[in-house]
């Protein structure tokens, strides 16, 4: 990761100094997190909107109890999905939650865990700037790679550059990924 | 496991140790491992002919390093078909970094000022008191003031409902104060003082979460409290808490 960038706790202990840049860089890291969940529960989006700032309230305010806090990704995912919950109970119109996905029951830890990684590939990706995150993105996502002058041609390279590259990216992307507390590809 | 390309012959694409452009540099220092993982990708990607599908196979069967290279490959690629997170739009990620200066609580000073600010303010309303729990003991099913109780407030901005709830903490009764601000502004966001009946003295601050709602903790006493709403300051006094 670059220089710049600060761990949550540095984050929460600066957001705790009332630095405003350091909670605009929490928004910016966990918003796509928490606005997702309430809009695969099928909630509209003034109501996402609601939880999405109703998440942030709540962080603002449990900023001291949470500085600590390694994981905050997975508090950050079940606050959100109570706050769904919460609101469901208020507003009948909102659809109900998945049985599986009830807050009286808590979010399954396997759905925690998926989310905390798909938010973790997200951000390493982020981090990991350009060339790489495009030729990545391309392998990763694209059923069949598209030929090597296409990618280069749209990334800017040149095509025999494009191999070494994408290998410097991968170890790259994967120095990121555990600096930033994933794991599971050891064996 | 793959999705090896099948045409047979040599990669067109794939040249081992080219150098690598990174950061707009090139990179003339690749490794073996370097050049192992270039093949492994071109492999993940389905670039290598058949037969050097098959050799990558047996190597990653054989190479732990491959094999744990190919298994964040494997992790990485099922995350990010599987992600169907969505952005949320740039003005509700404003709203959010916002909230963070509405929520700083105010020095005494400021807040004392503040709370002179509302009270003197031209579009400020004093709103009255329509209902109290613990006058209609029998209707609302409450027994006595060590209960909870239910107040609300009406005027032309906006309704403030509150609930009082006694809280022990060690001997000592705290009210937690649960209010709700129903008005024709969004009341999402607006800030909240609680002072000692006829004075300027706040002893709670908070604002409003999205659906109007709020709480504070106080003890027991007679307060004024004042929102302050985008239309106006609506105020609700001499409340018994």
């Amino acid at each position: 990761m670059g220089e710049n960038h600060r761990s949550d706790p540095a984050l929460i202990q600066a957001c705790l100094s009332r630095d405003q840049s350091a909670w605009n860089e929490l928004v910016e890291r966990y918003t796509r997190l928490v606005y997702s969940i309430p809009r695969r529960y099928g909630f509209s989006e003034p109501d996402a909107d609601d939880v999405h700032q109703n998440v942030f309230r709540i962080l603002a305010e449990k900023l001291r109890q949470l500085q600590d806090q390694t994981r905050l990704s997975s508090w950050i995912i079940t606050t959100a999905h109570r706050e769904c919950w919460r609101l469901r109970r208020a507003a009948q119109r909102i659809p109900a939650l998945p049985a599986n996905e009830q807050a009286d029951q808590s979010l399954p830890e396997e759905a925690v865990r998926r989310l905390e990684r798909q938010h973790l590939v997200r951000l390493g990706l982020e981090a990991v700037g350009d060339p790489c995150r495009g030729l990545l993105e391309t392998l990763f996502l694209q059923p069949a790679a598209p030929p090597y002058e296409t990618i280069a041609h749209s990334l800017g390279m040149k095509v025999g550059s494009i191999g070494p590259t994408r290998a410097r990216c991968l170890q790259k992307l994967e120095a990121i990924l555990r600096e930033l507390g994933m794991e599971g590809w050891d064996e | 496991m793959s999705k090896g390309c099948q045409n047979g012959g040599s990669s067109p694409y794939f040249e081992a140790g080219s150098p690598a452009l990174l950061n707009g540099t090139l990179d003339t220092t690749m490794t073996d491992h370097d050049v192992k993982i270039e093949r492994l990708l071109a492999f993940a990607a389905g670039e290598l002919p058949e037969r050097e599908a098959m050799e990558m196979k047996n190597m990653i069967a054989s190479d732990a390093e491959l094999r744990r290279q190919y298994k964040l490959i494997e992790i990485v690629r099922s995350t990010l078909r599987e992600d169907d997170s969505v952005a949320a739009p740039a003005e509700v990620v404003a709203r959010a970094k916002a909230l963070f200066q509405q929520m700083q609580p105010v020095p005494a000073a400021s807040l004392r000022s503040r709370v002179q600010e509302w009270l003197d303010a031209f579009d400020r309303v004093v709103a009255a008191l329509i209902f109290d729990s613990r006058t209609r003991p029998a209707l609302a099913g409450f027994r006595g003031t060590a209960e909870l109780v239910r107040l609300s407030f009406e005027s032309d901005l906006a309704e403030i409902d509150l609930e009082l709830n006694p809280q022990d903490e060690s001997g000592q009764t705290r009210i937690s104060v649960y209010g709700q601000i129903t008005a024709t502004d969004d009341a999402g966001g607006a800030p909240v003082v609680l002072t000692t009946a006829g004075s300027h003295d706040a002893i709670a601050q908070t604002v409003c979460d999205q659906g109007g709602l709020f709480e504070v903790t106080v003890e027991r006493g007679r307060y004024d409290l004042h929102v302050r709403l985008p239309s106006g300051v609506v105020s609700a006094m001499e409340i018994e808490i």
